[in-house]
């Protein structure tokens, strides 16, 4: 059967399957009719059906298979142990079975012996020819710090102690697994999967050495992986063993006189051994560095460095300590027979490969470079000269796994440059991930991931910490730094959110708490984050500059030294900054307020001077966008000095013809423009000293002047370039009009941008440069296309403009107002965002999508609740009837009608279109209405009342299409089938399918003894399946299979269920009670939960949105609510209006509107924007979920709609 | 709360984020558990009783999910069909350990216990079983889930429609015709 191909038995089985769905006596003409051109086929089935009779009853036997009686036998308690021990009690154990024997003895699994049987060890007896004496003496001593070690990826050493014949043994937690390299290549785990389990091994080695233990011993034999949790896991579960034992055993004064004992006696291992341990030197936790290289070495290549086997101890030592190992990426493409312990017989560059999963080329390309550099690094022969700790080892493997610069290679700025460009041509989406990913430093693989949302939650993790470090604080036991840096990452992370709804979202995180107390950085005035999000520099007021590995959020390196005053803190300007990125990343530059400017090489925090210039210097600089020059303003003669990075030498100055306090210097975005602008108190010759402001620009290369000064009386002008550089927009300050310009020649382009009577305060480009967001001092934002000069529609307004950006994508205005920050939708110009602060972002607007964040002032920010819950919706129209009370209204599939069923009887049609009613009541109904509906296709409207009478009017020409009475019993639900053929009624005996068109009985009636009849119908959205309320006191709700006519779902609510509603995916049931409406889930007749309807009451009627995300419940006290299916949230504030119970609720397919109807006789017509709804129901998801949670949500059902920029599953 | 009980909901709601390291966690924690409560049903008096394998499975779920966490039906169902696979490899590991024990040991073979009057499969069979359920996984991984649920969870048909959100035909003929390849399999081997 495996040698079929796929196809063929993808065939076989789905026609097996349907020959079985039938009688038996009907599969033979079945087959015979779908194969009638494949005899193998139809032979094939046929073969299986008379193996399905023989497998009949095959595997139904369970209790022959799992008699406990003879299971009690495997489980092995009962079993004789093979090895002679067996049986016997060692200490407070006794020995189950052997299970392994080593270099040191035997290693047995036993179990407590005092009636604690959940307790299994492995327990080691070693061998003879060991000091006990020593050992029982040490172990004394070292047990109180080898029971400290609890990490689970360690197992425990538990007891220890000798054995009645006088050997030492140690008890040590049982671990099932095999050794690493073992598991690595039976799994053929390619070599990231590789080196993230040993990262894994890392972080247990660390944490040991944290506890001052060092394993001594590590080899893939003492590391083992137990199998994977299931078939789409592909890595196993780490244990390293052994830990202490090496030192336990290690006899220091025997290895001060006997250097080479160890070796010699034989149970330390050779082939992982380093120099050290070779010459009897001291041992480190650099030893351990050097051993897991070595097991990195082999994991990661199939070969050892070394080929000691067969050496004597004195040539072992040579080559352990003296000869460099092969490079891992030159050990692939060697072919060695049968190396030293190596398990494959044949270490080939294929097979090898092959047990990775790679090609032998990928492989070495893959090894080449970093790897080769961080696993010979940890293999130096010098301790010193290794990684110092473990954790600098695995933070390296875990920024070459990132693509960032690892420290094993000399950080050559073209070297971190491949770095940069080699990630970001993986990042393809969005760098606001790697932002975001950054804050969650806590977890290594965020990084990895790349998923806003889970970063996103990192960002709430640390908003929790904000709040308790409120509570922690008053303990005192919280770093404070540390909670600074957090909280600013996250602000940081605002400015590189790379769409709109991804900051959107971020924020959402932010406000998870409403009350958070955030401390912005206490201590810190400014901040800057590099390019590449790597380091975060803030600068303090102690004058100290500190860098911070931003995604760990650990200090990266000392403060940096020789800033002898403090980072000048500029005046909000838009390209005023004073501690400034190169734009590779690779330096620092910061303005300081003693006049000068100073770098600082980012990666080694090593100062590299200042920039060489006799004078002082204005505060503020800029990076040319190719990062090899800095521009600077003189303070003594005003003119715009130019340096050069690389030597920090003068090699330029850009001429004023002004004394002049140069500020906000820009170069273009190729950097062949440089502008600044100006403030002077003496005027030009010839003119009057007066206080100006100038805005003048430079041709990069030839020095020249641009065209002339542009003179301002006020502080403050205008000025940015397009993100394309194609334009250039100046503006004077109070001026009412902007000139669009051609940057190389300064010249205007076109009309200058008028229209306006309010002086233009601040710019902003959209990213691809089309259009331009003006804000005025009205209070107003407009919008214009940057190439035309047109005007855009739209207008946009907010209380006290501070700045102005757009969002990276261009969907959105980023507006920081008086008291916080809104996002206008370009689209929808609505207010999509808004974030309540005071005025607690510094920022710098100009350039476009990233508003900058920066620090205005020490002590604490307070973020407040700013996610209002806006109005969504409005009662519109009111009473088509003055009189009689509304019992049911039904929505019309096209839209157009609502039907009003009230309880004397009387149907009314609304025009809703119109807005009035359409036509004369429909009337020939007797009794009060119980239901009313409309066939899916528009065309009929069925309605039944009390007293058992039905009747179907055709809408069009407001006649019967039919009428039914069935006798006393009152009729009490209705419903059409989805394809609109049928029609079940249900009365209190029976419920009847009807031929829709005839009304005949279609079947029997569902006629059922313990159910009888039903209150309420709903058919499953397939048609398959009819729900109904039932009368019974036990079971309320009943979903029979129409198919087989077989009740096979029943639900007990909590209550008695009074309306019911299917999800449009027919998987839930919403069922309304007294007091709740309650989800169930149809298929596995779970309840899944419960939309509260508090004082209230329950649902007076449900409608499921038509995506089947929302919920909309109508409630006693004139309330409509909105939810949220899957978490079951509430979304915003109830919708107010209905004076009157609301009894029914319907949306319009679309989704644009949500109509109800009250007792009163009000109709309600709510144009709801479910897309704000359900944005805001990603909100209140991503402040309620945990990230796994969230992940869960947003695969289930449609909700990418909605919260579009994740990525797919 | 139990606090395992919580970290388990956690776990079980982290596998859907794709995170291997919840779902190896996962993983142990339901082995652990149903290994626990297993072998203290086995010490437990009562022999010739037939595992109660979907008391036990029950119980797991019960000790390790909380009930207040709503955890989305998805999560749900994939702890049962998770379980159910811990609960196979339990039994299969237990029948391996003690086959690979008769072969390195004794001679005395247990083929045929009689316990009652049911004659209990050998290990060999069981390990067989296995096997080819393994085999069987590869070409149609649902099949091979019924009879995880069915066979070693002990499930009803109604129950594994649910779990595996299926209709309870389709549930039934999976059944059909998994354990006709089964069947078939293993006996080809014989």
């Amino acid at each position: 059967m495996d040698a079929t191909p796929y196809d063929r038995r993808r065939e076989i089985d789905a026609l097996f399957g349907q020959a079985l769905d039938r009688r038996p006596e009907e599969r033979r003409a079945f087959l015979e009719d779908r194969c009638a051109e494949d005899s193998d086929l139809l032979h094939e089935v046929e073969r299986l059906l008379v193996d399905h009779g023989a497998a009949e009853g095959f595997l139904d036997d369970r209790r022959a298979w799992f008699d406990t009686s003879r299971l009690r036998g495997l489980i092995g308690e009962e079993d004789d142990a093979a090895a002679n021990r067996a049986g016997q009690r060692v200490g407070l154990y006794r020995i189950v079975e052997p299970l392994g024997r080593g270099g040191m003895g035997t290693v047995f699994l036993a179990e407590r012996d005092d009636g604690q049987f959940e307790k299994r060890v492995a327990l080691k007896v070693i061998k003879r020819g060991m000091d006990t004496d020593a050992i029982r003496r040490r172990f004394r001593y070292e047990r109180q710090i080898l029971a400290r070690l609890e990490h689970p990826n360690i197992a425990r050493l538990l007891d220890g102690g000798v054995t009645e014949d006088g050997l030492p043994y140690f008890v040590m937690e049982y671990v099932r697994g095999e050794p690493i390299d073992q598991y690595c290549d039976r799994k053929q785990l390619a070599l990231d999967d590789r080196l993230r389990l040993f990262l894994t091994v890392c972080e247990a080695v660390q944490y040991a050495h944290r506890n001052l233990v060092v394993h001594r011993d590590l080899k893939p034999s003492n590391i083992l992986v137990a199998e994977p949790a299931s078939a789409r896991t592909r890595a196993g579960r780490v244990k390293l063993l052994d830990f202490g034992i090496a030192r336990l055993l290690d006899d220091p004064e025997q290895a001060e006189t006997l250097p080479m004992t160890r070796t010699g006696l034989g149970w330390m291992t050779p082939s992982y051994a380093a120099p050290e341990q070779i010459r009897g030197n001291p041992v480190t936790t650099t030893t351990d560095v050097y051993a897991l290289g070595m097991i990195l070495y082999e994991l990661l290549t199939g070969h050892r460095p070394y080929q000691i086997r067969g050496l004597t101890p004195s040539e072992v030592e040579r080559v352990v300590c003296e000869r460099m190992p092969a490079k891992p990426s030159t050990a692939v493409i060697r072919a060695e027979s049968g190396t030293d312990e190596v398990r494959t017989p044949q270490t080939t560059p294929e097979a090898v490969s092959r047990l990775r999963s790679t090609e032998p080329d990928r492989l070495r390309r893959w090894l080449k470079g970093d790897l080769d550099n961080i696993i010979l690094k940890a293999l130096r022969k010098e301790p010193d000269r290794r990684y110092s700790s473990v954790e600098q080892f695995a933070e390296d493997l875990r920024r070459h796994r990132e693509k960032r610069p690892v420290l094993a290679r000399k950080p050559t700025r073209r070297y971190r440059l491949s770095r940069f460009v080699r990630r970001h041509r993986i990042e393809v989406t969005a760098a606001v991930l790697v932002v975001l990913s950054l804050i969650g430093g806590l977890v290594g693989t965020l990084w990895q991931a790349y998923r806003a949302t889970e970063a996103l939650h990192k960002v709430e993790e640390l908003a929790d910490i904000g709040l308790s470090y409120n509570v922690a604080n008053k303990a005192g036991t919280l770093q404070e730094q540390q909670l600074d840096l957090s909280l600013l990452l996250s602000v940081q992370a605002l400015r590189f959110a790379e769409t709109y709804e991804a900051r959107d979202r971020l924020l959402a995180g932010l406000q998870a708490n409403p009350h958070l107390v955030g401390y912005f950085g206490k201590q810190a005035e400014i901040a800057a984050l590099s390019p590449d999000r790597a380091v975060l520099a803030t600068s303090h007021a102690d004058s100290t500059i500190r860098l911070w590995d931003a995604r760990t959020r650990r200090p990266f390196g000392s403060p940096l030294t020789a800033a002898p005053a403090r980072v000048a803190l500029l005046t909000r300007f838009p390209n005023n900054e004073s501690l400034v990125f190169s734009p590779d990343g690779a330096l620092l530059a910061a303005s300081l307020e003693d006049s000068t400017i100073r770098l600082w090489e980012v990666h080694s925090g090593r100062f590299l001077g200042p920039l060489e210039t006799g004078d002082p210097l204005n505060p503020g600089l800029a990076f040319s966008p190719d990062g090899t020059q800095v521009a600077a303003g003189s303070a003594v003669d005003g003119s715009v000095i130019l340096w050069e990075v690389d030597t920090r030498q003068r090699v330029g100055a850009f001429s004023t013809g002004f004394e002049l306090k140069t500020t906000n210097l820009a170069f273009s975005p190729e950097g062949t423009v440089l502008t600044a602008w100006g403030a002077s108190k003496r005027a030009p010759p010839g003119e009057p000293p007066r206080l100006q402001s100038i805005l003048l620009s430079w041709n990069v290369a030839t020095r020249r002047r641009i065209g002339p000064p542009l003179i301002d009386h006020a502080w403050f002008g205008t000025q940015a370039f397009s993100p394309d550089g194609a334009v250039w927009v100046t503006g004077a300050a109070g001026g009412t009009s902007l000139v669009l310009r051609e940057p190389t020649t300064g010249r205007p382009l076109g009309q200058p941008l008028v229209g306006f009577t309010s002086p233009v305060q601040h710019l902003a480009f959209s990213p691809d440069s089309t259009v331009l967001a003006k804000s005025h001092a009205d209070s107003t934002i407009r919008l214009w296309n940057a190439r035309t000069g047109r005007l855009l529609t739209g207008q946009y307004t907010a209380k006290g403009i501070e700045a102005l950006a757009f969002s990276t994508d261009g969907g959105a205005v980023i507006v920081e107002e008086e008291n916080g920050l809104v996002f206008w939708e370009i689209d929808t110009q609505q207010k999509a965002f808004y974030l309540n602060g005071r005025s607690f972002l510094h920022h710098q607007p100009l350039e476009p999508g990233s508003l900058r964040f920066l620090l205005k002032e020490q002590g604490k920010i307070t973020l407040v609740d700013f996610a209002k819950s806006q109005a969504i919706g409005q009662l519109k129209a009111t009473a088509p009837r003055a009189s009689g009370e509304i019992a049911r209204t039904a929505l019309d599939p096209a839209e157009k009608r609502l039907a009003l069923g009230y309880d004397d009887g009387t149907v009314v049609l609304w025009d809703v279109v119109a807005d009035r009613p359409a036509g004369e009541s429909l009337s020939g109904l007797i009794g009060s209405l119980s239901h009313l509906a409309f066939s899916p296709d528009g065309t009929a409207l069925a309605a039944s009342s009390e007293a058992g009478r039905f009747v179907l009017w055709d809408v069009a020409t407001r006649g019967y299409r039919g009428e039914l009475q069935t006798g006393p019993n009152r009729l009490w639900g209705l419903a059409f089938s989805p394809d609109g053929q049928a029609l079940a009624l249900a009365d209190s005996s029976s419920i009847a399918l009807l031929d829709a068109a005839t009304l005949k009985p279609l079947h029997e009636p569902l006629a059922d003894p313990v159910f009888g009849g039903g209150l309420g119908l709903a058919f499953s959205p397939d048609g398959k399946q009819l729900a109904a309320i039932v009368f019974t006191d036990e079971i309320e709700v009943v979903v029979w299979d129409l198919a087989t006519r077989e009740a096979i779902r029943q639900f007990r609510p909590s209550g008695a269920v009074g309306t019911m509603a299917f999800s449009p995916d027919g998987t839930l049931l919403a069922l309304g009670t007294g007091s709740v409406a309650e989800l169930w889930d149809v298929e596995m007749g779970h309840r899944l939960g419960d939309l509260p309807g508090g004082e209230e009451g329950g649902a007076e009627d449900i409608a499921f949105s038509p995506d089947g995300r929302l919920i909309a419940t109508a409630h006693y006290d004139g309330t409509i609510r909105l939810w949220e299916v899957e978490r079951r949230l509430r979304l915003g504030e109830p919708l107010k209006g209905h004076t009157s119970p609301v009894k029914s609720l319907a949306f319009s397919p679309d989704e644009s509107k949500l109509y109800s109807a009250d007792a009163g006789g009000a109709v309600g017509v709510w144009p709801v924007s479910l897309e704000l709804w359900k944005t805001q129901a990603c909100r209140l998801a991503h402040r309620n979920l945990t990230p796994a949670e969230w992940q869960t949500y947003i695969e289930g059902r449609t909700y990418q709609k909605t919260c579009p920029d994740l990525p797919n599953p | 709360m139990d606090a395992q009980t919580h970290e388990v909901t956690k776990l079980l709601l982290a596998v859907f984020n794709g995170d291997e390291a919840a779902a190896n966690q996962l993983w142990d924690a339901v082995y652990q558990e149903l290994q626990r409560i297993a072998h203290r049903e086995l010490r437990g008096e009562r022999l010739g009783h037939t595992l109660n394998t979907t008391a036990l499975v029950n119980e797991v779920y019960l000790k390790l999910v909380d009930q207040k966490m709503q955890v989305p039906l998805q999560n749900r169902r994939h702890f049962f069909a998770l379980a159910c696979r811990a609960m196979r490899q339990i039994l299969v590991n237990h029948a391996r350990a003690r086959n690979a024990r008769k072969r390195a040991g004794r001679k005395h073979e247990v083929s045929l216990i009689e316990a009652g009057e049911i004659p209990v499969k050998r290990d060999e069979d069981l390990l067989a079983l296995d096997e080819a359920l393994t085999r069987l996984e590869a070409w149609e991984p649902r099949q091979a889930q019924v009879i995880e649920l069915r066979f070693f969870g002990g499930y009803s048909m109604k129950e594994i429609a649910g779990i595996l959100g299926i209709g309870i035909r389709t549930a039934q003929l999976d059944w059909e015709k998994a354990r006709t390849y089964l069947y078939r399999d293993l006996r080809s081997d014989a």
